[in-house]
């Protein structure tokens, strides 16, 4: 497979998966709106701040607006193309990945990707954002859903299946660390939080919605929502298909199904961080990383994250200029009775 | 006859070299009574191989070595039962003229077309007619071309390289086993009967009987209608019976080549070549 058509199908799967997280974030925040009581300039300026330094773009953000308020963050993350990660624009990637590697993908999938990068810019986005965000987010998430399944059911297992999984996990882990990280400033920088306050478990269940792990934390925890056992499911949880834990595991799985390196040994350096970052998974607890600090270890996160999307691309990806080819040499078949 | 062979290659480069890419021929193949019951490839350094079968259905084994390396050994073992395929001398089969209709099969279309190593000229046409002059059967045509290249050309080892054009090796009527091969291919085609090359081996006897070292060996299969594809080696002089063993089958070395691949990195390099072929 060409190193080029790898790096668009990794792409591809990671835009289509941050589209999905920036909508699933940006729904949950609006509703959680729903819930307080009061909603004055400070409050506000509180609530969606955090969201936009989750996803790093802060700087970028007050280039471009004053203040971080609903209208403005909504905005920047959903139709502003000078943002890159915003869902307008993530979905165009998406689509030119997609189209760089027409061949490699399914008409389906192309299909799908063409018509929502067709909804999105259109006129008919916008009148659907005015009346009902939620319907538009339901929209964007539903999309990128259908992708999901059409990569699972249509797209033959071949190399470039890895690398389609590859930049989903990725971009799934890195993502829940950054909901995870949405509410650190309402905790103590080092341990956990003795008590919790109903507003403080309210904004809890909206981190646990955005990661669409409301369900799944009722049948383990009940209704009692507190930060160390968010925490502990979405970054611990093996089983939770959202968790950082399991995305890294399933990560760990594909970088090995590309090199046929088998568990427990390493031969390339996306191998050796990516089973190094699992194995430190698999063994920690959160009592310990609530001890040295969430917010710290959520960033040590997302850095080993990106050291592996890094080591992938200079693996697989990234050929530095070398001289050219030689031909193995040949051996004559001269054999005589 | 239950042969083993061993076939080791080795490349040594003078400095590292990186992204070794390789695809090798080198399983004998199960067709045709042969039957190849063991067969172990072992790459240093190791690598993880894949493997297909290509166009003309001979296993190829693949694997690429990204990281820097100063040498390559590729080493293969294989036990395989051989069976004897031979006709009698005189056998009649059918008129030239019968040739016609294979050119409409596809299974030999191919092999009556020049390829990278056998260029059809008139030089090879004359040869080959003048070979079998006066000849109307298929099969005592193909004999009688074996025979004349047989006759006609002296083998010798350091005459010719692995691509040497057969024009050359015509004009020098010196070579080794692939250009007698190459030479009866054009030869036949030129005839309008179906050739192609075979890559394989050839046991002579125990080692210590020996003289000079063993290599992979090459010889021809010419189709004969009704017949089927029938195996002559012009460098013995002989029908392949059960002493050889087929590995892979081509329109030429090109199609067959034992270990090919690409590598980048600079400076000559070494290749040492063992073959060994003993009872099993």
């Amino acid at each position: 497979m060409l190193s080029r058509v790898a790096n668009s199908l990794y792409w591809l799967s990671r835009y289509i998966e941050r589209a999905d997280n920036v909508a699933r974030i940006l729904d949950v925040n609006l509703q959680l709106l729903l819930d307080f009581r009061r909603l004055d300039d400070e409050h506000l300026a509180r609530h969606w701040t955090p969201i936009v330094q989750s996803t790093g773009d802060e700087e970028d953000f007050f280039e471009l607006y004053e203040e971080a308020n609903g209208r403005t963050v909504t905005e920047y993350f959903v139709f502003d193309r000078k943002n890159p990660n915003s869902i307008v624009s993530s979905i165009a990637q998406a689509r030119e990945n997609a189209r760089m590697v027409r061949d490699q993908i399914t008409i389906e999938m192309w299909e799908e990707i063409n018509r929502i990068h067709l909804l999105v810019r259109s006129d008919r986005a916008r009148d659907l954002w005015q009346s009902s965000p939620a319907e538009f987010f339901h929209e964007i998430r539903a999309s990128s859903c259908d992708l999901q399944g059409l990569i699972d059911s249509t797209i033959t297992r071949n190399e470039g299946w890895y690398f389609l999984q590859a930049g989903k996990y990725i971009e799934r882990a890195d993502k829940t660390t950054r909901i995870l990280d949405l509410r650190h400033e309402t905790l103590p920088a080092r341990g956990v939080p003795v008590l919790v306050n109903q507003t403080d478990a309210l904004e809890w269940s909206a981190v646990l919605r955005s990661c669409s792990a409301w369900d799944a934390y009722r049948h383990i925890h009940g209704v009692d929502v507190g930060p160390r056992r968010v925490s502990q499911l979405l970054l611990l949880s093996p089983e939770f298909p959202r968790s950082v834990r399991y995305c890294v595991s399933e990560l760990d799985s594909v970088l090995r199904a590309l090199s046929g390196v088998p568990q427990g040994r390493f031969w390339n350096d996306a191998e050796k961080k990516c089973g190094r970052l699992l194995s430190e998974l698999q063994f920690s607890e959160i009592g310990d990383i609530f001890a040295s600090g969430l917010h710290d270890y959520l960033d040590h996160l997302q850095l080993q994250l990106n050291e592996i999307g890094e080591a992938l691309f200079s693996i697989y990806i990234y050929h530095p200029f070398h001289e050219g080819f030689s031909d193995q040499q040949q051996q004559q078949q001269q054999q005589m009775e | 006859m239950k042969l083993h062979v061993i076939h080791r290659t080795r490349y040594e480069y003078p400095a590292a070299v990186i992204e070794s890419f390789n695809e090798t021929r080198l399983q004998p193949s199960s067709a045709d009574g042969q039957v190849c019951h063991a067969f172990l490839l072992k790459v240093l350094p190791s690598t993880r191989l894949s493997h297909y079968l290509d166009f003309y259905l001979n296993c190829v084994h693949f694997f690429e070595i990204p990281e820097a390396h100063t040498s390559l050994n590729i080493e293969s073992s294989a036990v395989v039962s051989t069976v004897s395929h031979v006709l009698p001398p005189g056998q009649v089969t059918v008129p030239l003229s019968r040739l016609k209709e294979c050119l409409a099969m596809e299974q030999c279309y191919d092999f009556l077309q020049g390829s990278k190593h056998v260029e059809i000229d008139t030089s090879v046409w004359r040869l080959a007619v003048d070979a079998a002059l006066g000849e109307a059967d298929v099969w005592q045509a193909a004999v009688k071309v074996m025979q004349f290249v047989h006759t006609d050309f002296e083998y010798e080892p350091a005459a010719t390289t692995v691509n040497t054009p057969i024009a050359e090796v015509i004009e020098k009527r010196k070579g080794v086993c692939q250009d007698f091969t190459h030479v009866m291919l054009g030869m036949c085609r030129s005839l309008k009967i179906p050739a192609r090359y075979v890559s394989g081996y050839l046991y002579n006897g125990p080692l210590d009987e020996l003289e000079g070292a063993q290599a992979s060996h090459a010889w021809c299969e010419v189709y004969v209608p009704d017949f089927g594809w029938r195996a002559l080696d012009p460098t013995n002089n002989q029908q392949a019976d059960e002493r050889y063993i087929k590995v892979a089958a081509g329109r030429d070395y090109a199609d067959i080549v034992p270990v090919q691949g690409t590598y980048r990195g600079a400076g000559s390099k070494k290749m040492t070549v063992e073959v060994n072929v003993t009872l099993a």
